[in-house]
């Protein structure tokens, strides 16, 4: 067993500091060494069942206690339970998608500027700044700008009638605020319908996704926060930090950033949602929860639809839920058990391949 | 910074991440007495492997961060 680099570099600076001789630190680096040997899991040991128990006691106290976190500030984040189930169960749309998007200088240390680069990334479309009516029987399609709601946005009203028209022609009165479209006469209802609904979708600025953005201080820098994610894009952004800007939808970074990142991820997020319970879990738990999630090269559910229903084993996996189904389809499959894991040696009452039951004596002849 | 060219492989989360020849995947198949298909894996079209050019069956080693190890060494290969 070798010592990890970064205790034996706290180790030389904190025997510096004592003014230890060269022996001295030898000797103590090898009682280090003992130590963590004798700390270290023993082979065989079941560390699945560990790591399950370690997370599952202190998320029925959760629940317990109370299934939602009462009452905070900015942009409330799903926390607690929700979070917790949300990241295990590999769930795609999550309630709060948010990203933390970091800055390049200068905008991490100038707010004005950072707050200026927060609004030009909120997605404004045709429906958040004016009303789109259709007239069926005249032919005609309307659309009413509100002037506050464009005002209070900062959006430049020419580039939106030129955008308007890069799609269907018509005529922008300047004084009521009005765009009006005269189709012809022999159009089809449907047709003028998705025309008019694509106008309102009709994307003004921004990044598409992202629902509102707010100018953080964390630490000594600025950061933005938004709601509704689009990782992909806003890591083109020059104004961005691409080294740390994430965000906290695991899919999504490991669409963009691949698995590996993701696997993090899993398990900063993990860690984020107990300690947001304060419950204190080690990460050791939560590193091998994210290996087993990413094993497989895309993220797979813990549960019944993933890691537990993959299993080899039909009685493993009739054990856990479902079991009617299982043993139906096995023996219509006429699946063969080799009873290689450790719940089907449990069902079956033979010793289990884990802990004791995988060691064999030898004994030393003499 | 702006000029030069982005690349995920910059991230914090993205481990150092490295293509193994034959001869360093053969030792480390030995080393732990695995199959390259007991090995876990990582998908062809990940950020990643594209970056890398890797192609099927190579093996990839990663080098994590690792908050009690310190350093951590992980190996996916390619399907």
């Amino acid at each position: 067993m070798t010592l990890p680099e970064y205790i034996k570099e706290y180790v030389a600076e904190w025997a510096k500091e004592r003014g230890l001789k060269k022996k001295e630190i030898e000797e103590f680096l090898k009682f280090l060494e003992e130590y963590i040997r004798e700390n270290a899991v023993d082979p065989w040991e079941a560390i699945g069942i560990v790591t399950a128990q370690s997370l599952g006691e202190p998320a029925t106290q959760a629940t317990l206690r109370t299934f939602h976190m009462a009452g905070s500030a900015e942009v409330s984040v799903a926390s607690g339970m929700d979070r917790i189930l949300e990241i295990v169960d590999g769930l795609k749309k999550i309630q709060t998608p948010v990203m933390y998007v970091y800055l390049n200088p200068p905008y991490n240390k100038d707010e004005e500027k950072a707050r200026e680069f927060a609004r030009s990334l909120e997605e404004i479309i045709v429906s958040d700044i004016a009303v789109v009516k259709e007239d069926f029987v005249k032919k005609t399609i309307t659309i009413v700008f509100n002037k506050k709601e464009i005002e209070r946005r900062g959006v430049d009203i020419k580039a939106v009638i030129k955008k308007i028209e890069g799609k269907v022609k018509g005529s922008f009165d300047e004084k009521k605020y009005v765009y009006k479209i005269q189709l012809p006469k022999d159009m089809p209802l449907m047709k003028m319908r998705k025309l008019a609904q694509s106008l309102e979708r009709l994307q003004i600025s921004g990044l598409k996704g992202i629902k509102r953005a707010l100018v953080k201080k964390e630490g000594d820098e600025f950061i933005i926060t938004t709601s509704g994610t689009n990782l992909k894009a806003i890591l083109k952004k020059k104004e961005v930090d691409h080294t740390r800007t994430y965000s906290n939808n695991i899919h999504e970074v490991a669409e963009v950033l691949g698995i590996e990142a993701a696997r993090y991820l899993i398990i900063e997020e993990l860690y984020k949602a107990y300690m947001g319970a304060k419950l204190l879990v080690d990460k050791r738990h939560l590193a091998l929860v994210a290996d087993a999630m990413t094993a497989r090269g895309v993220i797979t559910p813990i549960g019944r639809t993933g890691i537990a229903g993959r299993k080899g084993s039909v009685l493993a996996r009739a054990a856990f839920e479902e079991t009617n189904k299982h043993l139906v389809e096995a023996s219509a499959w006429n699946e063969v058990d080799h009873l290689k894991g450790i719940v089907e040696n449990l069902i079956v009452g033979l010793p289990i391949k884990a802990g004791t039951g995988r060691v064999k004596l030898k004994m030393k002849l003499r | 910074m702006a000029s030069k060219k982005r690349s995920i492989l910059d991230h914090v989360f993205v481990p150092k991440a490295r293509i193994l020849s034959k001869e360093e995947v053969e030792e480390v198949l030995r080393k732990y007495r695995v199959s390259k298909e007991n090995l876990p894996k990582i998908l062809e079209t990940d950020p990643v492997v594209v970056e890398l050019g890797a192609k099927k069956g190579d093996v990839i080693e990663f080098i994590r961060n690792s908050p009690v190890a310190g350093k951590s060494i992980y190996y996916r290969v390619v399907i």
